[in-house]
């Protein structure tokens, strides 16, 4: 499990003040918690419509984070907010990725091969892919044509190892959550206090 | 955890009801297609895993394997994750190699279970439902109700060919919110607007539509909620899933039941269950 803290010291003064002056503490973490997850979805979905670098079919990544992005536990002093896709733990923290099952890592670099493993491309284009030797590394490639006007295509590049940088908007900023929470606690405290007035 | 106030902590981890939900379905093997399986009742139909014309039980339980260890983080001895690309290439070369190639006319469409295509749509069928299921059950919770009473059916995903929900939605009883389609999250609307009958999204195939809340200060100004108004927790339990009720559904429904599915379904008293393992 990874996470990210989510609170600054001014976030847990003034949601701290809010959660000491409400009778519901548990609702309130409720409305900040669910404002807060809502400013990711639509974070989320705002990637999503941007192109993927290679171009290609759409694999809509980021709809995967949307739907996975959650509650987990609430309590009335603290609430979790989960992403369930593990892909997520890359583009927030970066680092290494190493091939594991395999010899090599097959990075597609033929836009059409966006999103597919080899064999997967080969079953969906209908061709054989085949080993070359690059400068300093691997790649797969196919044959575009017969006799000696056939061309190559290459469609990945073989490696044991990437690294990879944080994406630094993968998340909205702290700020945001942290804002678009507190003004969920205080419009809730505020319907709580109102409901209170009412009965009395 | 211990925490004096609020500690608001953002976790990658594994959404244990959408673990659940996956790991209580059983495979079961079918040549039924997609309009056959609807007319089984829901309940039955959310514990099996299956897929439309595929009647191989080794291809069915490897869509359960494969997504199960991607909702779960599941590491192999190697240490690697399972993720969408990994399971479409498992699930594509085992159907192959089971020999379910389509005839050539079908090839590559939604109808060859070893297309690109069809593996995606499992993929974002079977993880949709299942992160949808988790996402319903948290909210089934009387503070949460109190926080957020209402959802609004939203557009995350365009479409080449959009399907017409706001007629969809109209056609369901639903109310507008000017152009929003707003409703109460206990209200029967969102089973009625589910081709599966769930109330939980995905509602339909490859659909680019979500939920998302809608805070109390904004449903009551909506007037979506009269104010002060409590809802009441429909709560959802996987054991209920388990198995079902069949007395309401009669001796020829249940006669059918056991000709679609022969011996992988059995019937105990008045309740059916799966049982798998391919007819």
């Amino acid at each position: 499990m990874t996470g990210v803290i989510v609170d600054t010291t001014d976030f847990r003064v003034s949601f701290g003040k809010i959660l000491a002056l409400s009778a519901k503490p548990r609702t309130i973490v409720q409305a900040a918690c669910r404002a807060a997850r809502t400013t990711l979805q639509r974070h989320f979905r705002m990637r999503d419509r941007m192109p993927n670098k290679l171009g290609g079919r759409r694999t809509h990544f980021w709809l995967d984070i949307y739907k996975s992005t959650q509650l987990g536990e609430v309590t009335d002093r603290y609430g979790i907010l989960r992403i369930g896709d593990s892909r997520m733990a890359q583009k927030v923290y970066g680092g290494p990725i190493v091939a594991k099952n395999v010899r090599n890592l097959s990075i597609p670099v033929n836009p059409a091969a966006h999103g597919m493993r080899p064999a997967v491309f080969e079953r969906e284009a209908g061709v054989k892919l085949f080993f070359v030797k690059g400068h300093n590394q691997g790649l797969l490639a196919h044959r575009i044509g017969d006799g000696y006007l056939a061309e190559l295509k290459v469609d990945y590049v073989l490696t044991p190892r990437v690294d990879q940088d944080a994406d630094p908007n993968a998340l909205p900023p702290m700020q945001k959550l942290e804002t678009d929470a507190l003004t969920a606690a205080a419009k809730q405290l505020a319907v709580e206090v109102e409901a209170t007035q009412t009965k009395r | 955890m211990i925490a004096l106030l609020l500690m608001a902590n953002l976790v990658i981890a594994p959404l244990e009801d959408a673990v659940q939900f996956h790991g209580g379905k059983t495979p079961v093997a079918s040549i039924l297609k997609t309009a056959e399986w609807q007319t089984v009742p829901a309940q039955l139909r959310n514990s099996a895993q299956f897929s439309a014309g595929v009647n191989s039980a080794r291809v069915v339980q490897e869509i359960q394997e494969g997504i199960g260890n991607i909702l779960s983080h599941y590491r192999n001895a190697a240490g690697a994750l399972t993720d969408r690309s990994g399971f479409i290439r498992d699930l594509t070369g085992l159907a192959e190699r089971e020999g379910l190639t389509p005839l050539p006319e079908k090839k590559g469409g939604l109808e060859d279970i070893t297309s690109n295509a069809r593996a995606e749509l499992i993929y974002q069928q079977q993880v949709g439902q299942a992160y949808g299921f988790a996402d319903r059950k948290a909210a089934m919770d009387e503070d949460a109700l109190d926080a957020a009473p209402a959802q609004e059916l939203v557009r995350i995903r365009e479409a080449r060919v959009p399907r017409d929900w706001p007629s969809r939605w109209h056609q369901a009883g639903g109310r507008f919110f000017g152009d929003r389609m707003i409703a109460l999250k206990t209200d029967g609307i969102w089973a009625r607007i589910s081709r599966f009958g769930n109330p939980w999204p995905p509602y339909d195939f490859n659909s680019g539509m979500w939920v998302e809340d809608v805070l109390r200060p904004e449903a009551e100004a909506l007037g979506v909620i009269v104010p002060r108004a409590k809802l009441f927790a429909e709560p959802l339990s996987l054991e209920n899933n388990l198995q079902m009720s069949v007395a309401t559904l009669g001796d020829t429904f249940r006669a059918l039941l056991s000709q679609m599915f022969g011996n992988q379904i059995s019937f105990t008293g008045e309740f059916a269950k799966w049982i798998g393992g391919g007819a």
